[in-house]
């Protein structure tokens, strides 16, 4: 822990990812505690009023004088907490899957990598759009399409990174002290692909995060009145000429959080790889 | 009577590829006595590593298929044994050695989880008991400060380092049988003379039984009690080190030795003429006939059969037609050719 600290201090961008991070996870963690005003509350006499920083609406209120950034941490709450979800559902699948098909090889590896294509062929957006329309848009539905959408791209470099893997000889000598196949994959294998797992998982956090605000911006994802930054970017964008703070600040929220993964991320792989490691 | 500790019989492995059956090992039988070292030497493709890795089922079928033969390994037949058998063996009464130290470990796991988990998976020790036994193998095999090298990552030890790593691997569950396979190629040469001591200092403390694979007829000779000379997935002789070694009965044998460089006798190394057999359509007779300036034509028709030389010492075998002493005796300009 103490190696974490006083490495991560020594790289600005990854300090830099892990504050906006911090920030924001921090923010849509103690939301209930902030003593912000209610994120539902409507005030049709205070509606569309500016950011005033120091007075009760720091980033103003929207269209139905809802405060902007008690919407904000609220909406983060599901935004992040969805996402997170999304991601590690979708990255333990993938990385499971493209760890079966590339070790075992043969039909298995056939079947898996057909179905991936298939997936791949098909619009991303359009397969979320048709499941949350069937299923109803509700939160679990929106966790369950956005990691079907995401575990293929997984599967994909995992199993490139396993292919080259197996016919290296430390997978023969392990074979040669009495590991069996499971083994070898949990124990040889796995260690060898979580890096390439979590950068696949950064990039597809901030992916997600995304497609969860598009999602919510067709209406397709979390409803109304729950706030969602997504949301908030729908409904803000008529009065983007006339009221810039309520787009303004949902959608730098949505950038600098992807930002803050990206650059965190980037910083975890260096520190995550043994080679980097030991030079410190 | 003392038992073998290995005794091959008739390993007939071959492989089936796009262009047709390759034979890789053919009838191949030999036996290991408690404690022996034996050298086994040969070059590409000889079959010297297909038959040990046949015996311990590493080698994926398909493409490898075993058309015949049993190996019995202090009385049971490896090659009818279920893989979940197999995995006690391995690691556990058979340690292995390969050939390269870089990349034979795992990148990035810890030499000391690497050490561990082949005692843990056998010996059933807790992590501390395991780590103990970990701390205990890296001195054993020559490693300097042994509990710090335990949280150090391969990429931080040497080549020879890794090399002694894998070697205490091999020897953690105190194995019957260490195999190595072409352990000291990738080493430079001094390096490789360290390894060898240790192996030599080893065999000395323990009693292992060793079967070391090399193309390197020096370290044989450094190390081995038997060689053994393979060509063509066949044995071409076979004997005490020193009888090979000082008078060869094979030609191959006798070819490889000379093109040993020598310091004691300056002139031209000499060169195998021609290149091995394809081996999916072997020569007819003896593999080594079409390089074998003594060839007779029995040679290029049957295949020998691996008998006792009959005026050396028992035990030295040799699969050969002819008789070497007198062939080089009556064609002295190839023998200094």
């Amino acid at each position: 822990m103490t190696r974490f600290c006083s490495t991560l201090l020594h790289s600005r961008a990854g300090l830099a990812g892990f504050v906006l991070l911090a920030v924001f996870v921090a923010g849509a963690a103690l939301a209930p505690w902030l003593h912000l005003p209610d994120p539902t509350a409507i005030g049709l006499r205070t509606r569309l009023s500016p950011p005033d920083w120091i007075g009760f609406h720091p980033l103003g209120t929207d269209p139905l004088g809802r405060d902007v950034l008690s919407r904000l941490a609220f909406g983060g709450r599901t935004t992040l907490a969805v996402a997170l979800t999304a991601v590690v559902l979708g990255a333990v699948l993938g990385t499971a899957i493209g760890i079966i098909a590339g070790f075992l090889g043969g039909g298995i590896d056939r079947v898996l990598m057909r179905v991936v294509d298939i997936q791949l062929a098909f619009p991303l957006m359009m397969l979320a759009l048709l499941v949350v329309a069937v299923l109803g848009p509700s939160i679990g539905n929106v966790i369950v399409v956005l990691a079907v959408t995401s575990w293929n791209r997984y599967a994909r470099i995992i199993r490139a990174q396993v292919l080259s893997l197996r016919e290296r000889e430390f997978v023969l000598s392990a074979r040669a002290i009495g590991a069996s196949s499971p083994w070898i994959m949990v124990h040889h294998i796995l260690p060898n692909v979580a890096t390439p797992a979590l950068v696949v998982a950064t990039l597809e956090l901030a992916r997600i995060i995304v497609m969860i605000a598009a999602l919510s911006f067709l209406g397709l994802g979390v409803q109304p009145p729950d706030p969602d930054w997504g949301q908030m970017l729908a409904e803000g964008r008529l009065y983007i000429s006339s009221a810039w703070w309520v787009v303004t600040f949902p959608g730098l929220a949505i950038v600098l959080t992807v930002l803050g993964v990206n650059l965190f991320g980037d910083w975890l792989r260096d520190y995550l790889d043994p080679k980097t490691r030991s030079n410190r | 009577m003392v038992e073998p500790v290995l005794d091959i019989r008739n390993l007939t492995v071959v492989f089936d590829t796009p262009a047709g059956t390759l034979h890789a090992v053919n009838d191949l039988s030999y036996t290991l006595m408690p404690g022996e070292t034996l050298g086994i030497v040969g070059e590409s493709g000889s079959g010297k590593s297909v038959h040990v890795l046949t015996m311990l089922g590493l080698l994926p079928c398909p493409p490898a298929r075993i058309v015949s033969g049993e190996v019995l390994f202090r009385g049971r037949d490896l090659l009818a044994l279920s893989e979940r058998e197999l995995c006690d063996i391995r690691g556990a009464e058979i340690g292995m050695v390969f050939q390269d130290p870089m990349s034979s470990l795992n990148p990035v796991l810890t030499i000391g989880r690497q050490l561990r988990e082949v005692i843990q998976r056998h010996a059933g020790l807790d992590h501390a008991q395991a780590s103990a036994r970990a701390v205990e193998l890296l001195g054993l095999v020559g490693i300097p400060d042994p509990a710090a090298r335990l949280a150090q990552y391969p990429h931080q030890l040497s080549g020879g380092m890794r090399q002694r790593v894998m070697i205490a691997i091999g020897l953690a569950c105190d194995p019957t049988l260490l195999i190595a396979d072409e352990a000291t190629t990738a080493l430079d040469v001094t390096v490789q003379a360290q390894v060898i001591d240790l192996i030599r200092d080893l065999k000395n403390r323990l009693g292992t039984t060793i079967i070391w694979i090399t193309h390197d007829m020096g370290v044989v000779a450094e190390l081995a009690d038997t060689i053994q000379v393979m060509y063509a997935g066949r044995i071409m002789e076979r004997g005490p080190i020193a009888p090979v070694f000082h008078q060869p009965r094979s030609a191959y044998s006798w070819s490889l030795l000379r093109s040993l460089p020598s310091m004691a006798r300056h002139r031209r190394l000499y060169q195998i003429p021609g290149s091995p057999p394809n081996m999916i359509h072997p020569p007819p007779g003896d593999p080594f006939a079409p390089r074998n300036p003594f060839a007779t034509p029995r040679c290029h028709r049957d295949v020998p059969p691996l008998r006792q030389v009959a005026d050396s010492v028992p035990g030295h075998q040799v699969a050969a037609w002819y008789d070497l002493p007198a062939a080089v005796a009556a064609h002295p300009e190839i023998a200094d050719a």
